[in-house]
């Protein structure tokens, strides 16, 4: 079966700084894979370079078929991103930022409402312009925003990251309630805890290269750890 | 993604995005440093031989005309090339010159004409009184870059424009009209020189060469020197040089005055050439065609700016009639920014380093 | 100061208010301080010109211009923005002020040296009488084409699809290319929109301040001073800056005529250094 998204060795620049040297990483259909590593690992720059922010070399692919250099491209193939830093509009309203992620021009089971029941606090927040959202508010916002495109597989870029606990439980019983929807998720995170809870596989990078990969079970073991260096 | 070569190279600017909007692409220079004696010796020595040929060029350009362009190239030349140094040091973009420029014109005029100086003092007073005026504009602009501050040095140039045209001055500015430029009293000589022989281009000459000379060894001098290093750095990281301990502000200033000087040595010199200032000397035209003529000329290189200048002279009387010289100027910007960032010198200096690498490289192979 | 120049104030604010709206869609996206949109309104106008020369009327002039302007907005686009996107603002903004030489003067060599005069259509050429003043209808019609094109603008930019990509890109170019938005083709409707406001700016004011070559570097200026100081990629702020400006260069006229025209650039100096972002800051 062919993977939903194959990232297939590329190598990742910014100017003239190689970031990735050697990234090799596929996701199948349903499955929730964890990138971990430290800081500067390249784990938000291998999300990146699906959408050609940095300067890549190597192909990436999207249900066997390779994607061009479009930036727009993997938004409308079913690849949609939750950013670093959630960036969402603070311009926009709750509504508008949501409706932005029908930019991809999928459609299919999610509307305002559906994620609005998965986000209850986004229904509280309903009118207000995004830069008056708190933080957890704001990070469950660009998830729906990127939930509105339909996606086949969500990338996550460190989504609890300065959230307090009680929040970050709310965001893994809904992205629990994403996966049981048949979405893929890769979930980066620094911290292993959330890649424990949610996900069956992962790949550890360390200074733009995989160091290791394997089934979440073995993050317990010492010797993994110890690769990890986390 | 389908292959994307890498641009792997230890010449890029700043990994991170350049958030200011100045610099960038035809902005970004690399330039030698340090004053140690011996490279200064050695500069002295170039300027000193090239001040004494050029001082022989009324002896080539025997046409009145011909060396009316030269003279009044060099002259704008004066003015470009502090523009240039402006953009290349601080990577700051200026349409307000002409404010330098036209205000110590007028200076001059108004200090003659009006009040009587000699042309020596009235000159004095207008170089500095032009560098004062740099000095309290640059106060409040150069703290803003980018779009801002092209946007600040227009508003005042284009204010000082204004200025000069109101009726309500007219007894000091002869608003459109003009100030004829008259020396009055005993003393009617500048540097021993007479009106006429100040509006003649070959007597003219080797006052204009001269200063041209100076001026650019000095920006050479200052170039190389420390203060040089630290307006490139907060060129090309304001925030970072300020956390570096830098006071960003006040060599920045320093920098705008300096190139500000250059206008009004260049504006003084038009004036005592041209004995008459108009509000031309401060309008938009002159504003736009200085700074291109520093663009297409190249201000990588210290002198380009000055070349392109005398390219400027030579095309106004060329295409001044014709009514196309604006055309023509507009394409020159066009083509040069997009194709020839360096401008003309830049472009030509790229030639002979393609050329030396590629000598060296059949030397190396025929070695082997 | 009475009703007849606070009119004029109005009508000339309403004229800014067009041109300064296009150049901060286009600021907005493309981060680029269009030079040329003063000589893209001059060539607006002479656009008028020519329909209505060849006997057409001027209300089809008020159609054709702005069309005309907007496919010289997508050359635009295509020709310069879109190719000199990963180059610097300052660069662009450089080639703009290029290119506004270039159309200076290809109107010259196409249209001659005169000025040229553009009648106000019949059933506007009269006076109205507004509050107890005799009032030029025409300008009455500036002001009021002005305040409707305003109003559509701002309704369309916040209620459609296309309205929400162009304020979502203005914002963030990357994370709505990520998103999915295809930026360079909301760019090509913004500077086309851009091009068509600033056709439609120079065909009102054909009637008003007939048409010359000098039109476009003049109000070049006060149009840039308008964006900046309305709030970089703001088009409310740069409408209501535009309508201020208009009545406070009126108000300059009347009451400090000998230093009025020193208004403008008071104003820029002043808030650009008080607020560098200028006074409404970032918002659409």
């Amino acid at each position: 079966m062919t993977p939903l998204l194959e990232i297939d060795d590329i190598y990742a620049s910014y100017g003239g700084a190689l970031v990735l040297d050697g990234v090799s990483l596929s996701v199948d259909e349903g499955e929730t894979v964890g990138l971990i590593g430290r800081n500067g690992a390249g784990k938000s720059t291998t999300l990146l370079s699906i959408y050609g922010v940095p300067t890549v070399r190597g192909e990436i692919r999207v249900s066997g078929k390779a994607l061009g250099k479009r930036q727009y491209e993997p938004a409308s193939r079913g690849v949609s991103l939750v950013p670093q830093g959630k960036r969402i509009y603070p311009n926009l309203t709750v509504e508008e930022n949501i409706m932005l992620g029908r930019a991809s021009g999928r459609k299919g089971a999610w509307t305002v409402a559906r994620l609005k029941e998965l986000f209850p606090n986004l229904a509280r927040a309903s009118g207000r312009p995004g830069n008056q959202l708190s933080g957890g508010e704001q990070q469950m916002l660009a998830i729906a925003r990127a939930l509105m495109a339909e996606p086949q597989v969500l990338l996550l870029d460190e989504p609890t990251e300065g959230l307090a606990p009680v929040i970050i439980d709310e965001l893994i019983d809904a992205l629990r309630v994403i996966q049981e929807a048949g979405t893929a998720l890769v979930l980066v995170e620094q911290h292993i805890r959330m890649v424990q809870q949610l996900a069956t596989r992962f790949v550890a990078l360390g200074k733009g290269r995989v160091v290791t990969q394997g089934a979440v079970g073995d993050l317990e073991t010492r010797a993994v750890q110890q690769l990890v260096a986390l | 993604m389908s292959s994307v070569p890498t641009a792997v190279s230890t010449d890029d600017p700043a990994v991170v995005p350049d958030l200011d909007d100045d610099a960038g692409g035809m902005l970004d220079g690399r330039v030698s440093v340090g004053l140690e004696r011996r490279v200064v010796l050695r500069g002295a020595i170039v300027a000193a031989v090239v001040l004494v040929l050029g001082l022989f060029v009324p002896n080539i350009i025997t046409d009145s005309y011909d060396m009316g362009v030269a003279a009044d190239g060099v002259v704008l030349g004066i003015m470009a090339i502090g523009i240039g140094f402006l953009a290349h040091r601080s990577g700051l973009i200026s349409l307000g010159h002409t404010a330098f420029y036209g205000g110590s014109a007028y200076g001059l005029a108004i200090a003659t004409t009006h009040w009587g100086w000699s042309p020596t003092s009235a000159a004095l007073f207008a170089v500095v009184g032009g560098t004062l005026l740099a000095v309290a504009i640059g106060a409040l602009v150069i703290r803003i870059t980018g779009f801002g501050f092209l946007m600040l040095t227009l508003a005042f140039g284009q204010a000082l424009y204004a200025v000069s045209t109101l009726t309500s001055v007219r007894s000091v500015t002869g608003a459109f009209d003009g100030i004829s430029v008259t020396y009055a009293g005993e003393n009617t000589k500048f540097l021993g020189m007479t009106q006429a022989q100040l509006g003649a281009p070959h007597t003219f000459w080797p006052l204009a060469w001269i200063s041209l000379v100076v001026v650019a060894f000095g920006l050479w001098l200052v170039g190389r020197s420390r203060f040089g290093v630290t307006l490139e750095a907060i060129r090309d990281n304001e925030e970072r040089a300020r956390f570096s301990g830098y006071n960003t502000y006040l060599p920045r200033l320093g920098g705008f005055a300096i190139s500000g000087a250059c206008a009004s040595i260049a504006g003084v010199l038009f004036a005592l050439k041209a004995s008459y200032v108009s509000p031309d000397v401060l309008g938009f035209q002159l504003a736009g065609d200085s700074l291109i003529a520093t663009i297409v000329g190249g201000f990588t290189i210290l002198v380009g700016p000055a070349i392109g200048a005398v390219l400027y002279i030579y095309a106004q009387g060329k295409f001044g009639d014709t009514g196309n010289l604006e055309l023509y100027m507009g394409l020159a910007l066009i083509v040069t920014v997009i194709f020839l960032p360096g401008g003309v010198t830049g472009w030509v200096v790229e030639q002979f380093r393609r050329l030396r690498t590629l000598v060296a490289g059949r030397k190396g192979a025929s070695r082997s | 100061m009475n009703l007849a120049q606070v009119l004029n104030g109005l009508a000339l604010g309403a004229l800014l208010m067009i041109l300064s709206s296009g150049l901060a869609l286009i600021y907005g996206l493309r981060g680029v301080m269009n030079f040329s949109h003063g000589a893209l309104y001059m060539l607006g106008a002479y656009l008028a010109y020519e329909v209505t020369s060849q006997g057409l009327s001027f209300w089809l002039a008020l159609i054709l211009a702005p069309l005309g302007l907007a496919i010289v907005g997508a050359a635009l686009e295509l020709g310069f923005f879109r190719r000199l996107q990963r180059r610097s603002h300052i660069e662009v903004g450089l080639v703009t002020f290029g290119i506004a030489l270039v159309i200076d003067r290809l109107i010259v060599i196409v249209w001659g040296d005169n000025t040229l005069p553009v009648r106000a259509p019949k059933a506007v050429d009269g006076t109205t009488n507004v509050f107890g003043t005799d009032y030029p209808t025409y300008r009455l019609l500036m002001i009021v084409v002005a305040i409707a094109m305003a109003a559509a603008l701002v309704l369309w930019l916040r209620n459609s699809r296309v309205g929400l990509h162009i304020r979502a890109a203005s914002h963030d170019t990357e994370t709505s290319g990520i998103l999915g938005i295809n930026v360079d083709r909301v760019s090509l409707v913004v500077v086309m929109l851009g091009g068509a406001l600033a056709g439609l700016a120079g065909t009102l004011a054909a009637p008003y301040f007939s048409v010359s070559p000098g039109m476009g570097q003049s109000i070049l200026i006060t149009v840039l001073i308008v964006v900046v100081v309305g709030g970089i990629g703001s088009v409310g702020g740069a409408m209501a800056a535009a309508l201020l400006l208009g009545l406070v260069q009126i108000m300059g006229n009347v009451w400090l005529p000998s230093v009025a025209v020193l208004v403008p650039y008071a104003l820029l100096i002043v808030v650009l250094l008080w607020r560098p972002t200028g006074l409404a800051g970032k918002r659409v």
